[in-house]
């Protein structure tokens, strides 16, 4: 792997659920890049097809949604559309994936230890157990889990959820993977538990040079974690770019309300300056912003057309109006 | 604090569940199996004082007691030990009628409004039934009472006769909301009340419990694990820590100068939009298990200040500043 060559690069995603009600574009023309050893925050509330887009870059969404279009290229290779059997080899392998609930990742009737070791031998048949062994044990280890040696005997039910958490972590980081998609991880965690997991995987990233997603609504937790951070509303990017650029100098309307929402230390009893409405049902949305009827800068503009992405360095946003830039 | 009486207190109020042993069990036990009655000690002799127009914010991890405290005070858990007063008169000790009254006076917000509305009933009902009810309107104005409620709330007059399960997360929020005033309550206990709401929503209701503490004159006691919100709302903040408090503080002086060690692991732990690329500096280990609680100071396993005295005896809740209140033992030796 060359050093500039970007580890995943997303170019115009769409994934549609086709349901009798109507089509459902749950992800609509969605494009990033993820370079090595980096961290891209994926944020949005519910519903803005943030967890769809995870699960599109590995093949894991299931009838009746569809990837109707675009391409995910995971090192130069197109994972749209490539047959499963090479999905499945690339998944938990080369790329990782950290759910919400742990409970998800791993399987309530059996060890910590089994299900490690089935992971790694999965991969590669030619382990023996002893060092698959052995390699789970670092792993556990390397995510902040005491006495590892004993814990590999319990079953899930026997951690807490943290510690849930960190041995869905550790399984995901079992054999290297390039990429790692973690979706929420710690939205159900207390602050605590919240900053040891953010330690650890912060660290493993500089330490092995992944490339990370942290899907998340929470955009104090991207402030603190990533590099670059892609805003999403109703299925869209509408605003991307470095962290500090985006937070510090939103440029679409939705970024600069979702911003204001976050109770902070300077507005302290002050009302929070909100964003009227609710986030709209992805149900044939009419063309046009979908974010109009919410947004103090609409217009008759923003009615007809559906906004263009526009490129400045580094930056994208998806709106007619942006703050502190220039109307074309 | 002021001369006027607090509108709520608590005193030394403790909470246990205790989980009898089973006729197997028992039969065990006369065998020799040695089998002991499972205690957890939730909440362990607090004090709590909320004035008249206040907002308070109880701060804490899972599993720390706050919304076990939150049911004590609402009256829906009694306590195990210890005395609940409204305008400092006991509420035990009340005629049932005066009882009563005290309870309509204070009313609780849950977090999951789909787990707190009856799924089969129309708004209309689950916010109209308990006015009627405890005669504060009359059944013939009842519908006109509920229309005002909901839109004191923000939400269309016209949804009254919908269910719950036709509304959005934030809509369900406010429903819940319309219910808790709908008895004309002067005290509302809100448990989590945003915990499950998205960033632009939350901030909607948050919106809507000032505004409601202003025209109503509301007093609160805001309940979350979330810092961020309960700064923003409270006048001052509790934190507590495994069924008793360790700190309590002006909001302002709190987050300015935290000074028990877990409220300082506990703050440098909130992400904030204006901390960029930090380097995570977790607190070791999780909060113990209440079934066993660690003897002393029950933060002393996780305290980096820990020293022997920690270990063997409970610290008190002292005044260290005006207002301001701290249990730890290195008060003391400074």
């Amino acid at each position: 792997m060359t050093a500039n060559q970007p580890t995943l690069v997303v170019e115009g995603l769409q994934t549609h659920f086709l349901t009798k009600a109507g089509v459902v574009k749950a992800v609509d023309d969605v494009s990033f890049t993820v370079a090595p050893g980096r961290i891209l925050g994926l944020v949005g509330e519910s519903g803005s097809g943030k967890t769809v887009t995870g699960f599109s870059l590995i093949g894991l969404v299931d009838p009746p949604g569809r990837v109707v279009g675009g391409q995910v290229l995971f090192k130069g290779e197109d994972l749209v559309g490539a047959p499963d059997d090479r999905l499945r080899r690339l998944r938990g392998n080369r790329i990782a994936m950290i759910f919400q609930d742990p409970m998800m990742t791993l399987n309530p009737v059996l060890r910590i230890d089994t299900q490690m070791i089935e992971a790694v031998q999965a991969h590669d048949p030619k382990i023996d157990r002893a060092t698959a062994r052995a390699r789970a044990r670092d792993a556990l280890g390397r995510v902040g889990i005491p006495s590892p040696d004993e814990r590999l005997k319990a079953y899930p039910h026997q951690f807490s959820g943290g510690m849930r958490q960190r041995v869905a972590i550790a399984i995901a980081l079992l054999n290297h993977p390039d990429l790692v998609i973690a979706d929420e991880p710690t939205t159900a965690l207390d602050v605590t538990i919240q900053g040891q997991i953010l330690y650890e995987v912060q660290k493993l990233c500089r330490d092995t040079g992944a490339a990370l997603i942290w899907i998340t609504h929470d955009l104090s937790v991207i402030a603190g974690l990533a590099d670059e951070v892609c805003v999403m509303y109703a299925g869209r990017v509408v605003e991307s770019g470095p962290v500090d650029d985006v937070l510090d100098r939103p440029l679409h309307p939705y970024t600069v309300g979702l911003i204001g929402s976050v109770p902070s230390r300077n507005r302290r009893g002050r009302p929070l300056a909100q964003i009227p409405g609710m986030t709209p049902s992805l149900l044939n949305l009419p063309a046009g912003c979908p974010f109009r009827n919410r947004c103090p800068r609409a217009d008759a503009v923003c009615a007809e057309t559906p906004p263009q992405t526009m490129t400045s360095p580094g930056r994208t946003v998806r709106c007619f109006h942006p703050h502190g830039g220039k109307a074309p | 604090m002021s001369a006027a009486p607090p509108m709520l207190e608590l005193e030394h109020v403790t909470k246990r569940f205790v989980r009898p042993l089973d006729l197997a069990a028992k039969i065990a036990n006369l065998f020799g199996a040695g089998l002991e009655v499972e205690t957890v000690h939730a909440v362990d002799r607090v004090d709590l004082a909320v004035e008249e127009g206040e907002v308070v914010g109880l701060v804490g991890e899972s599993g720390c007691g706050k919304s076990t405290l939150g049911r004590i005070v609402a009256g829906i858990h009694q306590p195990t030990a210890g005395t609940r007063r409204w305008r400092s008169r006991e509420i035990a000790a009340l005629s049932p009628a005066e009882q009563r009254d005290v309870e309509l006076k204070v009313q609780m917000i849950f977090q999951d409004p789909m787990s707190s509305l009856n799924p089969r009933l129309r708004v209309i009902d689950l916010v109209g039934e308990a006015p009627v009810v405890h005669g504060v309107v009359k059944a013939a104005e009842r519908d006109a009472y509920v229309e005002e409620l909901l839109r004191r709330v923000g939400l269309d007059a016209g949804f009254k006769r919908r269910y719950p399960h036709q509304f959005s997360g934030g809509q369900r929020a406010r429903i819940g909301i319309a219910r808790a005033l709908a008895v004309k309550p002067e005290f509302l206990v809100c448990d989590e009340a945003v915990a499950a709401l998205d960033v632009s929503i939350q901030a909607q209701v948050l919106n809507l419990f000032m505004a409601l503490r202003q025209d109503l004159r509301l007093t609160y006691l805001f309940i979350s694990h979330d810092l961020g919100v309960v700064e923003h709302l409270s006048d001052r903040v509790i934190i507590m820590y495994l069924g008793r408090f360790v700190e309590i503080a002006p909001t302002e002086e709190l987050f300015r100068s935290a000074n028990h060690p877990y409220t300082q692991a506990l703050l440098a732990e909130v992400p904030r939009l204006e901390v960029r690329k930090r380097r995570f500096e977790p607190v070791k280990g999780e909060i113990p298990s209440p079934l066993h609680p660690p003897p002393g100071c029950h933060f002393h396993p996780r305290c980096p200040h820990a020293f022997a005295r920690c270990r063997a005896e409970v610290p008190a809740l002292k005044e260290i500043a005006p207002g301001r209140w701290s249990a730890c033992h290195l008060n003391d030796a400074g």
